[in-house]
This record gives structure tokens, sequence and C-alpha cells, in this order.
């Protein structure tokens, strides 16, 4: 038995002793082990060099977005006025107010934004509300004035020499509007571009589309003004100069009654801190020399300043 | 050159056939051995070479951690169908044809004894472990070891064409 056991163990010592590797083998292994524990033994990075990539990128990302926020800030205006508000296309059918006159005006307006209303002003009354009783002109009085600022388009103002009128200052500034001037009886219709005072008298008429970019302030009194703030365009504090008839006026926005008022036309304004105009409607004061003080009331107010010679 | 490195040479020079030989009759093939081999002595160098009480000490543990490394090589199916039997002996060295004949046959006989056997047939016969060391080294309970250097030594008497060896204990 032990004999056996003895033979067998020299059996399997020497078939097993030849298994050893040759020294190429030994290198390549001593050298392969060496490599990788060195590798195993590198100095784990600190913290802050490990996180240093995602930390760069976070505070690129964060400086991004404070670079953004801050040129929006700057970009609004500082006087806390408010933002342009989008609000969904509305349509506002315009009857005639006033039903058997002899003004037939069928407006379509669509409306696809609107700006704030000012503070004083507030545009809740119906278009012809604001109309001065006194305003009852006959066209051809009237002296055209050439209108360059195509930001508000007046409409529908127009009619036929020896038509008496009663004329509507509309409520659209800015506007986007579309006015489709329907086949009537006593049509009074205005191309695009035409402005109220301009006595155009076209009849019979083309379906003539008018379009324009700015946002418009919609004149249904079912729209109110959102804020009191003036709007960021338009603001009527920063036109003060009035040009007409060559002469040049100046408002400190004192207000005038509107019964004291004779519609005399369509003029500009502009100021010195603006590079624009606005175009405004332009009165006489009862009893006041018209080349000393007008009164005038800006597209979309209601309200009528006065404007004094300079 | 460090004296840790120069420790670490001695270290390896001294254990490296054991280990590879234990390493390559578990796989097999030399590829596999080399690898077993490199892998269990760079988990030595992790640990400080004063951690072992003696070179027995330190050769056991190399063992272990080589059987282990196997066994965990060998759960991969490629690696069980490798196979690269060498002649270790070239005839022109041996003396005698029949005995490097013999030699061959019982190499080829361990080789094929399945894991459980071979490892415990090895550290017996070659090592020189006692059943009690081995079922330190393998945490075996004493009797598996026995059992399995009985069905070891049944299996390899067989692989070699001898009678079976029933009655040695």
């Amino acid at each position: 038995m032990t004999k056996n056991h003895n033979t067998m163990r020299s059996q399997i010592r020497n078939a097993l002793e030849p298994i050893r590797p040759d020294t190429d083998a030994r290198e390549r292994m001593y050298h392969a082990i060496l490599k990788s524990s060195a590798q195993q033994v590198k100095p784990k990075k600190p913290w802050y060099l490990r996180w240093q990539v995602s930390v760069g990128i976070g505070a690129a990302a964060m400086a991004c977005v404070m670079m953004v926020i801050f040129s929006a800030h700057t970009r609004l205006p500082q006087d806390s006025t408010q933002q342009l508000e989008v609000l969904p296309p509305t349509v506002t059918e315009q009857q005639p107010d006033i039903p058997g006159t002899e003004v037939t005006r069928h407006t379509q307006t669509q409306t696809i934004a609107m700006t704030t209303d000012t503070a004083q002003c507030e545009s809740t009354v119906q278009a012809d509300a604001s109309v001065p009783p006194s305003m009852e002109t006959t066209q051809a009085d009237r002296d055209a004035q050439p209108i360059t600022d195509t930001m508000a388009h007046m409409q529908n103002n127009t009619e036929p020499a020896g038509m008496t009128t009663k004329s509507s200052p509309t409520q659209t500034t800015n506007a986007a509007t579309q006015t489709e001037p329907h086949h009537a009886q006593h049509p009074e219709t205005s191309p695009p571009g035409t402005t109220m005072a301009s006595a155009t008298g076209a009849t019979d008429t083309t379906v003539a589309v008018t379009e324009t970019a700015p946002v418009t302030q919609p004149t249904s009194a079912q729209t109110e003004p959102v804020n009191d703030a003036p709007p960021i365009r338009q603001n009527i504090y920063l036109y003060n100069m009035l040009t007409w008839d060559k002469a040049r006026y100046q408002t400190n926005y004192e207000t005038v009654d509107s019964s004291t008022l004779t519609y005399l036309g369509a003029g500009i304004t502009d100021g010195k801190d603006v590079s624009d105009t606005y175009t405004v409607l332009v009165y006489e004061i009862e009893g006041v020399d018209p080349s000393k003080a007008l009164a005038v009331q800006y597209a979309g107010e209601n309200c009528y300043y006065r404007f004094t010679l300079l | 050159m460090p004296q840790e490195e120069i420790d670490f040479a001695q270290f390896y020079a001294r254990h490296v056939d054991a280990v590879y030989r234990l390493c390559y009759i578990r796989m097999k093939n030399q590829m596999d051995a080399e690898d077993l081999t490199q892998e269990t002595f760079v988990r030595a160098m992790q640990q400080p070479l004063h951690r072992w009480e003696s070179d027995e000490h330190a050769r056991a543990w190399l063992i272990v951690t080589a059987s282990n490394l196997c066994k965990n090589a060998l759960r991969n199916w490629t690696r069980t169908r490798r196979s690269d039997f060498k002649n270790w002996s070239p005839p022109n060295e041996s003396a005698n044809m029949a005995e490097h004949q013999m030699r061959q046959e019982v190499l080829e006989a361990v080789i094929r004894l399945p894991d459980q056997y071979k490892t415990v047939i090895y550290l017996f016969y070659y090592e020189g472990y006692s059943g009690a060391e081995i079922a330190e080294l393998l945490g075996k309970k004493e009797s598996t070891v026995r059992s399995l250097l009985h069905r070891g030594r049944k299996r390899l008497s067989k692989l070699l064409g001898g009678e079976s060896d029933d009655k040695e204990s």
C-alpha cells in the first residue's frame, strides 16, 4: 500500500516536474506583474481633480445662463414698463356705432397681439365714444396731411366730398389688422397705407386687405387693458413734439376737454428720445388760436392733450 | 533597485514554478496558465511581504489564490474547452524512451482528472501536503479530502490502465 503510494507519488512528481515556465515566459510574466501592479498602485487623484471636468462644465453652463438672463434684463426698459403680451387671436366685428348715420363701415379686425395701455387712458369704451361732438366736418374742408408713420393705419374714414360724416378716430395702433371693406351703398374705403385725413374718395371698391406688422390694441369694449403702465413701444410720453402746418408745438400733457374741440386732421409727433414718429389727430381748441395751441389725440388714446407753439 | 523589488523578485523566483504548475494542470494550456500566474502574483504584490509568517505560509497562500482564480476562470465556458498539452520533456533529453512515455501518460492522466480531484492529487502527491493541511487550504473537511484523494487515485489508476487500489486508505 505504501509502496503503491510511493510509486504513484514518484510517478506524479516525475510527470509534473518538467511543467515550469521557460525563461522568456518567466521574464514576460514578471514584467507584466510589475506593470499591472504599478498601474494599480498609481495614487488616486484628489477629489477636486476628479471633479474638475464636471465642475467646469457646470460653471460654464451657469455662466451661460447668467449671461442670457443679464442680456435679457438689459434689453428691458428700466422704467418698469411691461412686456409685449401675446394674446390668442380674436376677431372683432365693428358694426356701425350709430345706426342711421351716413357712414357705413364694416371692419374686420383680427388682433394678433396687443400691448398694454397707458395708465391714464383706458380704452374700455367703444371707438365712437371718444369722438367729440363737434367733429362733424366735411372731408373737402380738410387738408390732407402726409403721414409717414406706417405703424398705425387709419382706415375707413374717407368719404366722397360733400358728405357729412361723423369721424371716428379708431383705436388701432401698431396693429396687425385686416381691413376688408365691403361693397356698400356708401362705400368709405381707403387704400392701404392711407390715413384718416387723406381724402381719396375711393368708391366701389375692390377688396383691400391691409395687414401691418405692428401690434394692435383692439377697439372692442370687451378688451380691457391688462396693465396700467405704458407699453414698451409707442409710449406717448416720448412723443411730445408736434409738427403741424410747418410749426412746432410742444406739450406738457395737460389734458383738454373734448367738448371744445374741432377736428383739423392728422399729424405726427416725435420726440428727442425717439427716432420715429407717432400718428396723432389734431384738433382746434375752441376760442384758442390754432397757431398758438392745439389739442392732440394720440392714436389709440382717448385723452386730448394741449400742445403749445414753441 | 529598491529592496522591496529585490524581495519580490526573490519571492517570485521561489514560487513561480509551483503556481504555474498548478495553473497549468487546471487550465490545460500555457496561455491561461501564464495569465493566471500573473494574476496570482499581482494579488500577492498587493499584499505586504511581511504579511506571511514563513515561506510555506506564502506558498500556501499562493496555491489557494491560484486555485480560486482558476476556478473563477473555468466558469467561462470558452476556457473549459481549451486544451493544449505540451510535450514538457523532449525525448532526446530523456535517457529512457519508455520512461518519457510513462511521464507523458501520467501527466495527461492527471490533467484529464476532474478539477475536484486534480488539485487534491497535486497537493498531496507533488506538494506533499497532508490530508489535514489540504483540508485547511481548500476549506474542506478532512474526510472530504480523504474521499477525494481516494476517488482521484482510483480514477488515475483507471486512466493509467492499472488496477484500482480500492483497499488503500
